[in-house]
């Protein structure tokens, strides 16, 4: 029997799972946006993200620390990887830039597991983030709520510094005209950089909010990338911002079809890609 | 202020300029002629390094510019208007304007919109709906804003409106009374050496004709003889 109070919660997980794979699909798609490439360390991203929000916040005691590591941490990974690894690497050499992100994400998952060891862990919200918050039709566990809002919150400050500072407008114009923005003195090179870190970023701080929702394991990084390509794809190639709204989708998606087939429910992503693409082969926010 | 010094281009493997020289002095406007596929658009590349020389010197100042990256050579003052003059489409005509200005500038946004009045009204629009004359003047316009002391121009003319035309050369022949070094890839003859000091006519990535727009006015046929007829 499904009762409406089961439905709410559903969706509210669906939300907050959704509101994960938006922060990893916003990373993934500024990072695509400025140097072509779908980050293959993406996950691992994650993965780090998580054990370092894990490890922090267990030997802190806070868990804003945790989250400040985790993000931390990530984006200074991103920036090292670009700068010491991609950037090696000619422009356009597009399977080689590949193979070395998806090299990278190998050697960090097992760094991980060679310092915190291969099993799973688990990690508890803050007590203030436990138990629930009543919306009247249904309950909506607190930690959860606050997936959805941190999530929120981060989206819309990156939004505000993409669309409504110069920076963003030279970010803007560096991912359509990268000789035309250097010809103009804008160092295309550092957003780069910067772009990468602040993705990698995104993709640490959602492993760290993901750690005390589905737990800990070494194949966490791996698993969400793959959903993260999924969600980018059926957001629109041309838009970062296609696959926030993409991602939330696939989340309620994912977490109601677990009510009525708890098998299929990955199933499910993959079928709605392809019914969307057959539909709109530009993704739901892309332009062609 | 700029020397070119026997610059070798390539495009993969094929070998585009071949030993190219060339300077433009302080206040000097330059006119760069020759027929399609002469290699002027490569010598601007390949000042701005986005195709770099394979062998050869450039300096601008003294400053060897080998040296320096695509976007410090721009902050180092040369300001590049490509012939593919498309705006950043998804940013407005102000960012598009605004996003590279250098507040150090000789001419501010006021003398970019009273040379281009048309862009006034535009300047919440975004880039990609500007009609061709439109790009033209926001790109000449974002260039300048950058502060330059040389001004690269890539056949600014090229498929524009006779009104478009004109405030173009309007606002160059400003900018010449003003003092402002150019260096001008130019089709028509005509208005190359009516505005140039110099001209240098290239032909299959050689220089084969330099001299005074002065004494080459008395002489066209001598250009038009290198550059083809009707231009
Ligand atoms: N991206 C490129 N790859 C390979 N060859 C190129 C490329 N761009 C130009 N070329 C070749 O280099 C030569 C010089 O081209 P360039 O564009 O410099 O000529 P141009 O004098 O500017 O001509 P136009 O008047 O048509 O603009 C031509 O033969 C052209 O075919
Ligand atoms: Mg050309």
């Amino acid at each position: 029997m499904i009762t409406s109070a089961l439905l709410g919660v559903q969706v509210a997980n669906g939300l907050a799972v959704g509101a994960l794979y938006a922060l990893m699909a916003f990373g993934l798609s500024i990072i695509k946006g400025l140097l072509n490439v779908p980050n293959f360390a993406h996950g691992a991203l994650f993965l780090v993200g998580a054990y370092v929000a894990w490890a922090v916040s267990g030997g802190s005691g806070s868990f804003w620390l945790g989250l400040l590591a985790a993000a931390a941490a990530t984006a200074l990974l991103g920036m090292a990887i670009e700068r010491l690894l991609v950037r090696r690497l000619h422009r356009g050499a597009y399977l080689f830039q590949l193979l070395l992100l998806f090299g990278t994400a190998l050697v960090m998952e097992q760094t991980v597991i060679a310092i915190w060891g291969g099993l799973g862990r688990s990690m508890s919200p803050p007590p203030w983030l436990t138990g629930a918050v009543d919306l009247g039709f249904s309950p909506f566990p607190r930690y959860l709520l606050f997936i959805v809002v941190a999530a929120a919150v981060v989206i819309a400050a990156v939004w505000a510094l993409i669309e409504r500072t110069w920076i963003g407008a030279r970010i803007r114009a560096g991912i359509e005209r990268p000789e035309m923005a250097q010809s103009l003195g804008i160092d295309v090179e550092a957003l780069v950089t910067a772009a990468f870190a602040l993705g990698a970023g995104l993709a640490g701080l959602a492993g760290a909010l993901a750690a005390p929702l589905t737990g800990l394991s070494v194949t966490m990084g791996t698993d969400m990338l793959a959903i993260a390509l999924v969600v980018v794809v059926l957001g629109g190639l041309g838009s970062i911002y296609g696959g926030v709204l993409a991602g939330l989708l696939v989340g309620v998606v994912q977490s109601l079809a677990a009510l009525w087939v708890p098998q299929a429910s990955t199933v499910v992503i993959y079928a709605a890609m392809i019914l969307v693409l057959a539909v709109r082969p530009q993704g739901l926010l892309g332009e062609r | 202020m700029l020397e070119v010094a026997d610059i070798h281009t390539y495009y993969g493997n094929s070998h585009v300029l071949h030993g190219i020289s060339l300077s433009v002095g302080e206040g000097e406007v330059v006119a760069l002629l020759g027929r399609n596929g002469a290699g002027k658009t490569t010598t601007l590349r390949s000042i701005m390094r986005l195709t770099p020389p394979r062998s050869g010197r450039i300096s601008f100042r003294g400053r060897d510019l080998s040296l320096s990256p695509t976007h410090g050579i721009a902050r180092g003052g040369i300001a590049y208007v490509p012939e593919h003059r498309d705006p950043f489409s998804l940013l407005t005509v102000r960012e598009n304007l605004l996003l590279a200005a250098n507040p150090r500038a000789r001419w501010k946004l006021d003398d970019v919109l009273r040379w281009f009045p048309a862009l006034a009204a535009l300047m919440s629009r975004r880039g990609g709906q500007l009609s061709g004359g439109q790009q033209q003047m926001l790109a000449i316009g974002r260039g300048l804003l950058t502060g330059p002391d040389l001004l690269l121009l890539d056949e600014p003319s090229q498929g524009l409106a006779p009104v478009v035309v004109n405030a173009v050369l309007e606002m160059l022949r400003d900018l010449k009374r003003q003092q402002l070094s150019v260096l001008l890839v130019e089709q028509s003859i005509r208005v190359a050496l009516e505005l140039a000091d110099r001209v240098y006519v290239l032909d299959s990535g050689r220089v084969v004709l330099a001299g005074d727009a002065a004494a080459l006015r008395q002489s066209p046929a001598q250009v038009e003889r290198h550059v083809g007829v009707g231009a």
